[in-house]
């Protein structure tokens, strides 16, 4: 009976917009009166979330992005992609994706990379005779790798959520990044044909070894970061302070970091942090009542019966999740579902590592599939391309993606092989 | 109507630069732990209680401001399909639930904050009444945006009511 008030009243608010915190926090209020506890445990648990020196990493991890995408490093790193990639057939389209790659790598978030990249790429590629359709769906396909290569907002939500080693999800998260790249440059190579753009020269050795040098010191952050923090040196929010610090300094170094600039770095940084800590307080008291009243471990049988095995029990995981990305914003889904799904993948002896990169990599997808889909947002504000029309080329990706996703899935070593080494 | 709205234009500059400045004390603090835990080899206990507190303060007022801008995460698709009166009267429910909400989370967060007056927080030795006080003070920032927003969609012309969100 609880229990089918707290989710009725979930999904109900949830269709009829109201924000997804709200609907959590409601839903809860709800269920605790039914339960006959006081409702001052929902200002409880909502300020105890909050108190937490791991989730620090989010917000500097936000705000280091937001400084790189504005000190003038998205431009650098573009410009390496581009001495590598760039005279290959869909040159600029390989650019833009191997460009978003190396940004992820120091950008927690899609947007961030998007955003980032989207901005440097779309006058170039316009200027090459690309679509400004095929240009938007490349460079929001190309974002979703933001959140697989760490370090990734979803990622730190996923272990704080189970407790999982971040630094293991982070280690776990490269290759399947590495993996998403290159499988989407290889889709480019052929898609692009049909965008009949010219052909750039291979500019030589001499143009990689000087834009090498030119993207050096936004190169070698990732480096540091992730030696750092598996080298036990810092926990992943010591390294998130040190990526702030460290492109405070790289950027007024290229003296490309003006004050105006730093001021909406940080105020951008305020309001996407808030955002998703606040879904992540409302989802603690949600979490916190439904473990209570023992609805996971219920759930987590039910699945575990009609599942019957991993296999089958990753599919459906998959195919729920696929649904909920195209619905939902992605680090809502990940603090809202992994509680229910987490328990019946471990009752399953799925590695947890692993089930928190297929989580993650199923809800990146997300943010590119419609109507919710915030890259798709993004890149459209960027081009002036309308979404709808982004979606009628951009379903190639989406597919490769779930093609990549399903690799992930069922070849754990691709996660894990790192893990087992370092770990 | 024109002279509160500025009012709240004021509020929500206030806001910011609360959250920008807590974020780059944050931030110095936050530098700060790093660098004393590799030269003193041990981690000074208040700089990482205050980043916390400052955190707390920062999401929840930060959380205000994401409010009035429209940027909270909602489903707005299933909204957006229905007939304009239908719309409106389910933006306006939405509305009154969030309102409802924080106005219920403001009365039990005053309540808590008073029973934690006695409370001393371990390393910066105050009372955790001002760091338990960011939720009510937040939630009364987010109640009066909910309040506007109500007036808002009351009067906005169909076409200019706000269905999406991220």
């Amino acid at each position: 009976m609880i229990t089918a008030a707290i989710f009725g009243s979930f999904i109900i608010l949830l269709i009829l917009r109201v924000p997804i915190a709200v609907a959590l926090g409601f839903s809860s209020v709800i269920g605790l009166w039914l339960s006959d506890i006081s409702l001052e445990i929902v200002a409880q648990r909502m300020f105890s979330t909050n108190n937490s020196f791991p989730l620090l990493a989010i917000p500097f991890f936000i705000l280091a992005g937001e400084i790189m995408s504005t000190g003038g490093m998205s431009r650098r790193l573009v410009g390496f992609a581009a001495s590598l990639v760039g005279h290959l057939t869909g040159g600029l389209g390989a650019v833009a994706i191997l460009g978003s790659s190396f940004f992820a790598a120091l950008s927690g978030s899609n947007a961030a990379t998007v955003a980032a990249i989207g901005g440097v790429m779309n006058q170039p590629m316009e200027e090459k005779g690309y679509r400004p359709q095929y240009t938007a769906a490349t460079i929001a396909a190309a974002g979703v790798t933001g959140m697989i290569i760490p370090p990734s907002i979803l990622l730190i939500l996923f272990g704080v959520v189970t407790g999982i080693s971040i630094a293991d999800l982070f280690l776990a998260g490269l290759v399947p990044g590495v993996l998403i790249c290159v499988s989407m440059l290889i889709l480019n190579r052929f898609l692009a044909v049909r965008e009949g753009v010219e052909k750039t020269e291979f500019q030589g050795s001499a143009e990689i070894w000087r834009s090498f040098k030119a993207a050096f010191w936004p190169l070698l952050m990732p480096v540091i970061i992730l030696s750092g923090i598996y080298g036990g040196v810092f926990t992943p929010t010591e390294a998130a302070i040190v990526a702030v610090l460290y492109g405070l300094v790289v950027g007024l170094f290229y003296r490309e970091l003006t004050f105006a600039a730093l001021y909406r770095a940080f105020f951008r940084a305020v309001l996407s942090s808030a955002v998703v800590m606040f879904i992540m307080n409302a989802a603690g008291v949600f979490a916190w009542l439904i473990t209570i009243n023992q609805i996971p471990q219920g759930i987590s049988s039910y699945l575990a019966e009609i599942a019957g095995g991993p296999i089958v029990y990753l599919l459906l995981v998959n195919v729920f999740l696929l649904i909920v990305g195209c619905m939902m914003n992605a680090a809502a889904a990940i603090v809202i579902f992994t509680s229910i799904l987490y328990p019946a993948a471990m009752s399953f002896g799925i590695d947890p590592v692993l089930f928190g990169i297929i989580v993650a990599v199923n809800l990146s997808i997300g943010t590119v599939t419609p109507p919710l889909g915030v890259d798709l947002f993004i890149a459209s504000a960027i081009t002036k391309v309308s979404i709808e029309s982004i979606v009628t080329v951009i379903w190639p990706y989406v597919l490769v993606l779930i093609f990549d996703l399903l690799l992930i899935t069922y070849f754990p070593s691709i996660s894990l092989s790192l893990v087992r080494i370092f770990g | 109507m024109q002279a509160i709205r500025k009012l709240l234009d004021i509020s929500e500059q206030t806001l910011a630069v609360v959250c920008i400045l807590s974020f780059v004390a944050m931030f110095i603090l936050g530098i700060a732990t790093v660098v004393f835990r590799f030269i003193i080899q041990s981690s000074l206990a208040f700089p990482d209680e205050l980043i916390r507190y400052l955190f707390v303060w920062l999401i929840f007022l930060g959380s205000a401001i994401a409010f009035r801008r429209n940027m909270h995460a909602a489903i707005g698709v299933l909204v957006s399909y229905l007939p304009a009166t239908f719309k409106r009267a389910s933006l306006i429910f939405a509305t009154l639930i969030s309102a409802f909400f924080f106005l219920v989370i403001m009365i039990y967060g005053i309540d808590l904050t008073l029973r934690v007056r006695p409370q001393i927080s371990p390393a910066l030795e105050v009372s955790m009444a001002w760091v338990y006080g960011a939720v009510p003070v937040g939630m009364a920032f987010l109640l009066v945006y909910a309040i506007e927003l109500l007036v808002i969609q009351s009067r906005a012309p169909a076409d200019e009511l706000l269905t999406e969100g991220h």
